[in-house]
C-alpha cells in the first residue's frame, strides 16, 4: 500500500493536512486532516508498506499493545481509501 | 489513538497563507469561507464561500478581488471600476465607502466562483448579472435604507 502521488502532507495552524499538489484545487472547508499518530502513519505510507510493517512502525513508536495497533492501522487505511488517497 | 471523526477549525488567512499563495501560483484554485460581512448580501458568513484563482487576464469591473492592504489586512471587495491607469476602485457589496488606488499588481487573486448556500453561483448567469447591474449600484440606498429602518424601530421601542 501506498499513499497516491500527487497529494503531500503539511503542518499550518498547528493541524497536519493533506493538499493536493500542483494545480489541484483546494478547498479549506472539508480537507482532510490527521493528529500525530496518523501524519506518521501517511509519512510510512509515502513508500510502499504493508499491513504488517505499518503496525510494526506504530509499535516502535508509540507504547500501544499490538492488537490496538493493527486496529489503528486498519482504521487509518480505511479512512484513506474513503478519501481515494490510497494505492492498494 | 487516531482522531476519525469530523472536526471543525478555525484559522486565519495569515495562517494559512503560505499554502494559498503556493496554491494560487501553481495555477490552482482556493476555496475558503470568508468571516467578514462586507460582501452581503452574496457572501454570508458562516457557510458560504469563495473560490480564488491567480490573476491571468487581468481585472475588469465587477470582478472581486482578494489583496491584502499595507496595514496587513486581507480584503475581498468587488473591483467597480478599472481607471485608465489600471488602478482599481473597490468596494464591499454591503459597505457605502469606495477604496482608491489598488493597483492590479497589488491584487493576489480573483473569485471565480461563489458558493452561496450550499449552490454555486454562476457568474455567467442572468441573475448573477442583473445583480451586478441592479443591487450593486443600490448599495447606497440599501445601507441607507437599512440604516432608517434600525433608527425607526428603536424609536417605536423608546416610545
Amino acid at each position: 500500500m501506498k499513499v497516491k502521488d500527487g497529494f503531500i502532507l503539511r503542518c499550518v495552524a498547528g493541524q497536519n493536512i493533506v493538499i493536493p499538489v500542483g494545480e489541484e484545487a483546494i478547498n479549506f472547508n472539508g480537507m482532510v486532516s490527521f493528529n500525530e499518530s496518523g501524519a506518521f502513519l501517511w509519512k510510512a505510507l509515502e513508500q510502499e508498506k504493508s499491513r504488517e510493517e505499518l503496525a510494526q512502525a506504530l509499535l516502535l513508536e508509540y507504547e500501544v499493545s499490538e492488537e490496538s495497533a493493527y486496529a489503528d492501522v486498519d482504521a487509518f487505511v480505511e479512512k484513506l481509501r474513503k478519501a481515494n488517497l490510497i494505492n492498494e | 489513538m487516531s482522531d476519525f471523526s469530523k472536526k471543525t477549525v478555525s484559522a486565519s488567512i495569515e495562517e494559512m497563507l503560505p499554502i494559498i499563495e503556493e496554491k494560487l501560483k501553481a495555477g490552482g484554485e482556493v476555496t475558503f469561507s470568508p468571516q467578514g460581512i462586507s460582501m452581503w448580501p452574496l457572501i454570508v458568513p458562516p457557510g458560504d464561500s469563495v473560490t480564488l484563482k491567480a490573476i491571468s487576464d487581468g481585472v475588469k469591473a465587477g470582478d472581486i478581488v482578494f489583496y491584502r492592504r499595507q496595514n496587513g489586512e486581507f480584503v475581498l471587495h468587488r473591483a467597480l471600476k478599472v481607471k485608465k491607469n489600471g488602478d482599481l476602485v473597490l468596494r464591499g457589496d454591503n459597505q457605502l465607502w469606495k477604496e482608491y488606488g489598488i493597483t492590479t499588481q497589488m491584487v493576489l487573486a480573483k473569485a471565480v466562483s461563489v458558493n452561496r448556500k450550499g449552490r454555486d453561483i454562476d457568474f455567467s448567469s442572468f441573475g448573477y448579472r442583473l445583480y451586478l447591474r441592479m443591487i450593486v449600484p443600490m448599495n447606497t440606498i440599501r445601507v441607507f435604507f437599512k440604516i432608517a429602518i434600525r433608527k425607526i424601530k428603536r424609536t417605536l421601542k423608546i416610545k
